[in-house]
């Protein structure tokens, strides 16, 4: 999974998780692992993890959005973050397709 | 999964339940912390204690919420009781636990935090500046809240005052929340602990009297009626949500009716509007924010601070011994804290006519509107024009950027707004009432009434206006600011041209709607553009401080998207004002601040 202008984007946006979890930076971070129950975020954690992408990728991504994505906390996965950010990345490459 | 919570002891028949979330620096409330609170109180109940005292076992904060999470995942109204289900339930057993129960409060309790004190028999805190009591959903994030205030709040304290407290967001100290009823009593700090568990003592010794559970007289029509209509007054992203809220807290006051599904699915209609998802992503933006301003501070790093005579170091030197954030010591006391690192500050008073007696260690400090450009050297300059609004623009040059962030998070700490600045002419905050107040002002000067100029804001979500915010300013710096062409005779009344609180009546004005807009706009591109903000978040979290954007909007770059802003723009560009020509820019870059 890659956006045009990241082809190592998954390897880029678990580096920011990394950064922020409280588990800490040794943490193994897999695709199914949720972020509030797996890898201990709050609400502030993911205001951390926004700036964190941002290092990583150059555009700022508010995850609010993301966050509306899941029915409950066990569905807000590395991995459905991984999709979330390439969406909206390959929206901003191309104008107009923004989710 | 550690504990959430663990039974700490078993001291003289009282059994303390200390909030602990790990890996968290506060406490949150989710399913793992109901289930252990169920299980705590079982166990606590089992062992023969006498009376149970629920305390946090993190400094400065006794309970946070997953509110933010959980709002998000509302799809539907049903599910807002759905996934608070749990919670709800360990609320409910501490409610009904056949011991008294006492939460012994010290740091901040906001939202869900104050609703579980509530299930306690007893409320006591500590009495010191990091302890003070918020309900933050309606003020912050546009819900009504799930947990039982809507009824519980007036039936404790009266309908007056939990409106103040519930509705319109007022923060209460310790001792005003002892004032208020909110709390049975404060302690001092010093002996916290001991006093509680004096408290807690006399509770199961039965020498207190069992504090009862409905005290306030019912309100009366008169007050009804004037809390009704301030509402029916408020901008109509707002009514709706504030409106049920209150007919669920009213119901309450007045006929002791408790509506828990009633409240359930209010939270669940208010949390899916578009204005709640709006405010609700405002606090990542705050967070955002506060983080890019100290970027690279050093928390372990303490201040050795002296003020000098002038007012403004005298105010921020009052305010910091009231607020005591960690890591600040006073000329002549020593090191207590064991920072490695203890930087030398000396707030000096920044005068209208620039001083040239600055050391090393200066720190410039003004808390009147400046107007004009500063003059910044090497030494950072800490500007409050708005003192009760605790917002804070940290100016200094580029190369002083770490100096300016240190202050930055001592500040911060002390819950001061603040933003970090590098100006290349006037500094953020007048950046941002010039461009403000400035289609205000040409609204008015042709001769528009300022009724309209009200109700365009009114109708924009503004809650407050520059007429009334902006009354202390002196008007030479007024003058500076919104109109330097103007000023050079006398000074002009500019404060009489802007809206005020009381101007009714009126009819909002589109073109001055799209004007204010696009004049925000600019002024963030420019911001930006110029780097004298750093980051998208500084720009909202001035506009939110100080001009009072509206919550409902969420912040400014963000209700700013390019396709928001291409409806706003008149299709003949060539009228426009060559100070928007970066807002063009903007548009044909095709980019938002945020993704």
């Amino acid at each position: 999974m890659a956006s045009p202008a990241f082809p190592d984007l998954v390897q880029r946006i678990d580096q920011a998780i990394r950064s922020v979890t409280p588990r800490g930076v040794d943490t193994a971070i897999l695709p199914d692992h949720s972020l509030v129950l797996d890898l201990g975020f709050d609400s502030m954690k993911v205001a951390l993890l926004s700036l964190a992408l941002e290092e990583q990728l150059g555009r700022t991504i508010l995850l609010e959005r993301w966050l509306s994505c899941g029915a409950n906390p066990a569905t807000l996965t590395v991995g459905s973050l991984h999709q979330y950010v390439r969406q909206v990345l390959v929206g901003d490459e191309e104008p107009g397709t923004t989710p | 999964m550690r504990n959430q919570a663990r039974l700490r002891e078993l001291r003289d028949g009282v059994c303390y339940l200390t909030l602990d979330t790990p890996n968290s620096s506060v406490n949150v409330l989710n399913d793992a912390l109901a289930r252990w609170l169920h299980e705590e109180i079982d166990a606590a109940e089992a062992a023969g204690a006498r009376v149970i005292v629920l305390e946090s076992g993190k400094p400065g904060s006794f309970l946070n919420g997953v509110g933010l999470m959980l709002a998000g995942s509302v799809r539907e109204p049903a599910d807002a009781a759905r996934l608070t289900a749990k919670a709800r339930a360990a609320y409910e057993r501490l409610e009904h636990s056949s011991l008294p129960t006492v939460a012994a409060i010290r740091g901040n309790c906001y939202g869900c935090g104050v609703e579980l004190t509530l299930r306690c028999r007893y409320r006591v805190c500590a009495d010191d500046f990091d302890t003070h009591f918020y309900m933050t959903e309606l003020s912050e994030y546009l819900f009504t809240p799930i947990f039982g205030a809507t009824h519980a709040l007036p039936r404790l304290i009266g309908l007056e005052p939990a409106t103040r407290f519930l509705i319109w967001g007022e923060r209460w100290s310790a001792q005003q929340a002892e004032r208020e009823g909110l709390v049975d009593t404060c302690f001092d700090v010093a002996d916290f602990a001991a006093r509680v568990h004096e408290f807690a003592l006399s509770v199961a010794d039965r020498r207190r009297e069992r504090a009862p559970r409905a005290t306030a007289a019912a309100p009366s029509v008169e007050t009804v009626a004037e809390l009704r209509e301030r509402i029916a007054q408020l901008p109509a992203m707002y009514r709706e949500v504030y409106a049920t809220t209150f007919d669920l807290m009213e119901r309450a006051a007045c006929a002791g009716i408790r509506a828990p599904e009633a409240e359930q699915l209010a939270a669940g209609n208010s949390s899916m509007k578009a204005e709640s998802r709006a405010a609700r992503q405002f606090f990542f933006i705050r967070r955002l924010a506060h983080e890019v301003s100290q970027r690279g501070f050093d928390a372990a790093e303490a201040w050795q601070a002296e003020f000098d005579g002038s007012v403004a170091a005298q105010w921020l030197k009052s305010e910091l011994e009231a607020r005591q954030p960690s890591g600040l010591e006073w000329v002549g006391r020593r090191n207590a804290s064991g920072a490695g690192r203890v930087r030398a500050l000396r707030f000096v008073g920044y005068a209208d006519t620039p001083r040239s007696d600055a050391r090393e260690n200066t720190v410039w400090i003004r808390d009147r509107v400046l107007g004009r450009a500063p003059e910044l050297t090497g030494t950072p300059l800490v500007y409050a024009p708005f003192r009760a609004e605790g917002v804070i623009e940290i100016a200094c040059r580029p190369e002083h950027i770490a100096s300016a962030r240190a202050i930055c998070g001592c500040l911060t700490r002390a819950r001061f707004a603040t933003v970090v600045s590098t100006p290349v002419a006037r500094l953020a905050i007048d950046e941002l009432i010039r461009a403000f107040c400035r289609p205000l002002i040409e609204h008015a000067l042709g001769r528009g009434s300022k009724s309209d100029a009200a109700k365009t804001l009114h109708e924009l979500g503004f809650l407050r206006f520059p007429g009334d915010w902006l009354s202390g300013v002196e008007k030479p710096a007024l003058a500076a600011l919104l109109a330097p062409e103007r000023a050079a005779g006398a000074d002009p009344d500019l404060l009489a041209l802007l809206p005020r609180q009381n101007c009714s009546g009126g009819r909002a004005d589109l073109e001055l709607r799209d004007a204010l807009l696009l004049s925000l706009l600019s002024f963030a591109i420019s911001s930006l553009d110029e780097r004298s903000l750093a980051h998208p978040s500084l720009v909202d979290l001035l506009a939110r401080e100080v001009i009072g954007f509206p919550l409902g909007h969420c912040s400014l770059c963000r209700y700013m998207t390019v396709d928001r802003v291409k409806s706003l723009l008149p299709r003949d560009r060539r009228g426009l004002a060559p100070e928007l020509g970066n807002v063009i820019d903007f548009v044909e870059q095709g980019r938002d601040f945020y993704l």
